[in-house]
């Protein structure tokens, strides 16, 4: 049996993910045995499993080579698509951040600690956080203090203190440091306000001084920290935390529901269409892109899809996701990703952060209201911005905005117009070259039109 | 003193300042602990049935 390493799997030396069969796997070699048996028995796997805090595993029985002299080989619940930090909202993070430190607190009760604290071990199942790596506990050793502070730090306190205080675009900063912004970097960044909230002062202003006054020491990290102390550390992570929040105006909130420039009725219509045609072709994945709030998303998990839910705009992902934590909408996910310049393949050999093309796996792709800001905003011909939907998805539900439509005039208002291709004509003409238009409907109320395409 | 072995560098600075901020996040801690405890049990004096356990996550707190 063939079997290949899951190549962001390099880190830990108690064992790694592999591939099987199309099957992720995870090896956990002898010395991660003490570590897992205690998980296992102790009552935390059941405990955080029944919390949706830990993916559920089963043991299982392989003959390949990454299977072999392996302590066990368990078979993680599948995930129909890993996302990564820089692709979420601010509450995703916060609550991925929460998800880490609960999970934390509850190990120690079980006589376990996390021995990483990881954004990346963080995946969304079911609309919650949930943490996929079996690996990160250790056994607890009275007066350690938490190996994994300064990961939890660099990679939910600081990127969410930074989106809080200055601007919720810095989360793209895990684009280009992706073990974590580092602290002496976010503590320079740091406003006045920041700086007197005494969590953010010691877990980052004082943390990074720490560091530098220690970083020549050469020596190993040692020291006592009592169980108590340690409580109180996560305690005040905890407080921290939660305080952090998205400094966001009442009106650029209202926006997000006020600002369609068509017709309720024509809006309305639109959902029926996309609802007819998502029936006509039974998709069970779904990648809404330009979702905005994800008002069509949620059309498509009506009908018991898997949606992903992308939009380039921060702001339109927290709202999204706010909503699907309010209403349990777990087969939403909502992800931040800018289609003209969509996350890139990162890290070791290209290959550890995988680039949303490769990741993004789906029966049908929506494309709506966002054909203009593609192929006008960002000059793509069309015949490009065919050429990539086709590879993400082998049927297409797109809507074609005219020049006449008033958001397409505002796009126009303020350059010339170097698009003639750009027209109805000129558009089938494009798409038909990687797609077969199956049906196309108007849009009553607007000069819009909705296409179901099916690729060649 | 405790010398720790882990796969990731948990940070000799990172180390140190735990065992500074643990102290008096602990004391903190303790108190707080005690309080509620204290708190708990004068509302089951009062025949008060909110008997909550204490929690640390203050996203849980009502």
């Amino acid at each position: 049996m063939t079997s290949q390493r899951e190549s962001s799997s390099f880190r830990d030396n108690r064992g790694y993910v592999f591939w099987q069969d199309g099957t992720a796997y995870r090896r956990i070699n002898s010395d991660g045995k003490v570590a897992y048996d205690q998980l296992m028995a102790s009552g935390l796997y059941e405990q955080l499993t029944k919390r949706g805090l830990l993916v559920k595993h089963e043991e299982a029985t392989l003959e390949s080579d990454d299977a072999k002299g392996a302590y066990k080989v368990i078979k993680p619940t599948q995930l129909p698509l890993i996302t990564y930090p820089y692709e979420w909202s601010f509450s995703q993070l916060k609550d991925a951040a929460l998800a880490t430190l609960e999970i934390q607190r509850v190990a120690l009760e079980h006589g376990l600690v996390l021995r990483d604290a990881s954004a990346y071990n963080i995946q969304w199942v079911d609309g919650k956080p949930q943490l996929i790596d079996t690996l990160s506990f250790d056994v607890y050793i009275n007066g350690e203090p938490w190996v994994a502070y300064r990961q939890f730090c660099q990679h939910f306190l600081a990127p969410l203190t930074l989106m809080s205080h200055i601007d919720p675009g810095l989360l793209q900063l895990l684009r280009v440091y992706i073990d974590g912004i580092p602290l002496p970097i976010a503590a320079k960044m740091l406003p006045t306000r920041a700086r007197l909230d005494f969590g953010l002062a010691t877990h980052i202003s004082l943390h990074a001084r720490y560091q530098k006054s220690h970083e020549d020491s050469g020596r190993r990290a040692a020291a006592s920290v009592s169980t108590v102390s340690l409580k109180g550390m996560l305690e005040n992570l905890t407080r921290t935390v939660s305080k952090l929040k998205l400094r966001v105006s009442e009106t650029q909130w209202g926006d997000y529901y006020n600002n369609t420039n068509y017709s309720d009725a024509s809006f309305q219509e639109k959902k029926v269409i996309t609802e007819e045609f998502l029936k006509g072709i039974k998709a069970d994945r779904v990648l809404d892109l330009g979702a905005n709030d994800g008002s069509f998303s949620r059309v498509a998990a009506r009908l018991g899809a898997n949606v992903v839910s992308a939009d380039i705009d921060p702001l339109a992902v927290e709202a999204n996701y706010v909503r699907v934590r309010e209403r349990g909408e777990g087969l939403i996910l909502p992800l931040l990703i800018d289609l003209t310049n969509p996350s890139p393949d990162l890290g070791w050999d290209n290959a550890e952060r995988r680039s949303f093309t490769h990741r993004a796996k789906a029966d049908v792709a929506l494309s709506l209201a966002l054909i203009h800001h593609l192929a006008i905003a960002n000059n793509l011909p069309l015949e490009m911005v065919a050429e990539y939907f086709a590879k993400l998805a082998p049927h297409l539900i797109i809507e074609f905005v005219p020049k006449e439509d008033s958001q397409v005039k505002r796009l126009l208002a303020t350059r010339e117009d170097i698009f003639p291709e750009y027209t109805p004509d000129g558009f089938e003409a494009a798409f038909s070259k990687h797609y077969k238009i199956v049906q196309q409907r108007e849009v009553k109320g607007s000069a819009r039109v909705m296409y179901l395409m099916e690729r060649r | 003193m405790f010398e720790f072995f882990a796969y990731i560098d948990p940070g000799t600075g990172s180390f140190a300042i735990q065992a500074v901020i643990g102290t008096i996040m602990g004391v903190t801690y303790a108190a707080r602990h005690r309080i509620r405890v204290i708190v708990g049990k004068l509302r089951k004096k009062k025949g008060s049935d909110s008997d909550t356990p204490p929690t640390n996550n203050p996203e849980n707190k009502s």
